[in-house]
């Protein structure tokens, strides 16, 4: 059984390829269900995201590339021309390229998590319509337990990597836990959304919301379960806050005034002011007390920036733990290879023990026949062993099949079993791949 | 018996203590889960290892270590790590765990350096269960204060990154603000409660042994210049007098000063009076 892959991500194809490649999770469990055990495949895997919608097969023997692209084309319902772009990656490079995906080193976002979840999702799926051979088990199993390795013994998903993102990774190097952290909302547009969504995301649940139109306010108040103040905010809902969040189009600041300076200057709490509107919100003067923490947007795009560059660093490690799990299963990949041949030796020399057995017999007494069994089963296994290790041995350094083929050659001069011709004929076949 | 609890055992602790450094020392250039877990593990053996040592030298000279300055010093590194371990359990200390680890670590050198084994002059001095009691909270009290200290030192520390935009290891990898703030209000509210029960302690013990109030006075001095301070700390802190990141290099003051003490009041009773 061998194992390839062929898929289009974020590298070679356009979102709007991308888009029509992708498959649900219906689509993908109808599409395996149609594959498996038809011809020549055993076993079959697909993960259909955003970014990449790659088949993980397992047939007994490699499928020619055009044959690759055209089941591709008939699953996603791709053009043709669209699928020359697909790359195909077969054996090592196949689980290379696995590993690698879960370990979020292919993705378009360097480390980025999701991806671990959506191959759990894929195998997953892939195991409940019966899709999974041995070699997919262990290949997804293995990349899984890779993407897990990555992520713990190195910080390739530490760090925010969008400005709403690292506004919270802000709040958290300040508060801790923002689970009941209290947080003043300037602002009712798409950026003031999406942070007070990251924030509510960290079980920030106490609001208040202030907008220059009411209604809007009122809108995201009533989705964040909060209460709508004045615009512009008062001093007092500044300081009953833990965190602002401004991002007004206002032309002034709106957060400002001596009213304000006065309220922080005695303020003893922390306080984050989060200025993600251009021009500011928040008058930079309110910065200047040890409690009071001023972050505009410049700000988290250096933070950004500075996990940007940490993610890069921690990619190179992440190689590293990416080849040592790639190369075990390689060794187990090869040695899995040999293991028919191994298993179709052991019933030719069985035979052939059985035989000589028999034809010996009447040589011996009653007493001594079992003695004679438990001599001849211990030789057999003993020479089968060592020919069984030679071979595991062997598989490692890529020279298998010659070596198999000897050693089968010659026990089939001594046995001329029709089995070993089988023998014989499938390695041959083995041999041409 | 004797050389398992002066040589081998606090010698193997040193050489557990170094190990957990080093590996620190790894963490703070790169990110590995799996060892800082595995760091964190070693810490509580650490722990466990510390108790056993103090079980059985409390049973070899039937006394708490506090006979010798070694012992002292090595029993005050033990505290700090107990209490170490116990934060932990509350926040992940996280690239922290180095800073009480390097105090743990020198405390033990001074002490091996200093010797554990105790002679018969202090032997005499220093037995009974109001003594053991005495310094026991004492220390205790101090390596609380260290602590907050500590806390206090992470706090400002962190405070310095986060202002002036230091997106580093120490930014990424320290305890927040807010965990630093609790942990350094806790520890100086159990170690101010600790060293004004030690002092209460002290003055039973100084009486019952002398008689004699003067050698009380003299040596609760430096005990009790640190409890008003203790106390005006603690009313800073709890009425908010002074912003957290002020409070914190107080804090950090503070535990020089407790330091300073602690070191007074070691060579009073040793070199001084009760020698």
């Amino acid at each position: 059984m061998r194992l390839e892959l062929i898929g289009l991500n974020h590298r070679v194809a356009a979102i709007e390829v991308r888009e029509q490649a992708s498959l649900s999770p219906d689509q993908v469990e109808g599409a395996l269900r149609g594959m498996v055990g038809v011809g020549n495949l055993d076993g079959a895997a697909i993960l259909s995201t955003c970014n990449r919608t790659e088949l993980y097969l397992s047939p007994r023997e490699h499928f020619p590339d055009e044959e690759l692209r055209r089941l591709y084309c008939r699953l996603t319902g791709l053009e043709e021309e669209f699928a020359r772009t697909a790359y195909v990656l077969r054996d090592d490079e196949a689980i290379r390229h696995l590993v690698r995906v879960s370990a979020g080193l292919d993705s378009q976002m360097l480390g980025e998590v999701q991806i671990i979840g959506q191959l759990r999702d894929a195998y997953t799926r892939a195991q409940d319509v019966g899709a999974t051979n041995n070699i997919l088990n262990k290949a997804l199993t293995r990349a899984l337990e890779a993407g897990k390795d990555v992520r713990n013994r190195t910080g390739i998903s530490q760090g925010a990597v969008s400005v709403a993102s690292a506004a919270v990774q802000m709040a958290q190097r300040i508060f801790g836990n923002l689970e009941g952290r209290r947080v003043l909302l300037v602002g009712a547009g798409e950026t003031a959304r999406l942070a007070a969504n990251h924030l509510g995301g960290q079980g920030v649940t106490d609001w208040r919301v202030a907008n220059r139109t009411e209604g809007n306010a009122r809108v995201v108040a009533d989705l964040l379960g909060g209460r709508v103040v004045s615009f512009p905010p008062s001093p007092e809902d500044v300081d009953w806050a833990d965190i602002v969040v401004s991002a007004t189009g206002a032309s002034d600041p709106v957060i400002a005034g001596d009213p304000c300076l006065q309220k922080l200057r005695k303020r003893r709490r922390s306080l984050l002011l989060l200025d993600l509107a251009m021009p500011r919100d928040i008058d930079p003067a309110l910065g200047q007390f040890d409690d009071v923490f001023l972050y505009t947007v410049d700000d988290f795009n250096e933070l950004v920036e500075a996990n940007l560059q940490q993610r890069e660093k921690e990619a190179r490690r992440a190689e590293s733990i990416v080849d040592k799990h790639v190369d075990e299963f390689v060794a187990w990949y090869r040695q899995n290879r040999v293991a028919p041949s191994i298993q179709r030796l052991h019933q030719v020399l069985e035979e052939l023990r059985r035989q000589e057995v028999e034809r010996n017999r009447k040589r011996f007494t009653a007493e001594d026949h079992e003695q004679l069994e438990k001599f001849s089963v211990a030789l057999m296994k003993k020479v089968e062993g060592l020919f069984a290790s030679n071979l595991r041995q062997s598989s490692l350094q890529d020279d298998s099949l010659s070596m198999a083929e000897e050693v089968v050659r010659a026990v089939a001069r001594e046995g001329e079993d029709a089995d070993v011709q089988e023998v014989l004929k499938q390695l041959r076949q083995e041999g041409s791949h | 018996m004797d050389s398992l609890v002066y040589l081998v055992l606090p010698q193997l602790l040193l050489v557990l203590f170094g190990t957990l450094l080093g590996i620190w020392a790894i963490l703070m250039r790169r990110t590995d889960l799996n060892l800082e877990s595995g760091a964190v593990r070693l810490g509580r053996v650490g722990a466990a290892m510390f108790v056993l040592w103090l079980v059985l030298v409390t049973v070899a000279q039937r006394q708490v270590p506090v006979l010798e300055p070694g012992q002292l010093m090595y029993y005050l590194a033990g505290l700090i790590w107990l209490g170490q371990c116990y934060s932990q359990l509350r926040v992940n200390q996280r690239l922290f765990a180095v800073l009480p680890l390097l105090g743990v670590l020198t405390l033990m050198v001074v002490g091996l350096v200093m010797g554990l084994r105790p002679d018969d002059v202090a032997r005499t001095s220093l037995l009974g269960t109001a003594a053991a009691v005495h310094v026991s909270l004492s220390l205790a009290g101090v390596g609380m204060l260290l602590g907050c200290g500590v806390y206090g030192a992470g706090h400002v520390i962190l405070h310095h990154h986060i202002s002036r935009r230091q997106f580093d290891a120490w930014f990424n990898r320290l305890p927040s603000l807010g965990d630093l703030d609790r942990l350094r209000r806790l520890s100086l509210t159990t170690g101010s409660a600790l060293v004004i029960l030690s002092l209460a302690s002290a003055m039973a013990w100084s009486s019952a042994r002398s008689g004699s109030t003067e050698t009380v006075v003299s040596h609760l001095h430096p005990m009790l210049l640190l409890s008003v301070l203790l106390v005006a700390l603690l009313l800073i802190d709890r009425f908010r007098w002074l912003s957290t990141r002020n409070l914190a290099v107080l804090c950090v003051v503070m535990s020089v000063l407790v330091l300073a003490l602690l070191t007074v009041s070691v060579v009073e009773i040793f070199v001084g009076r009760f020698a």
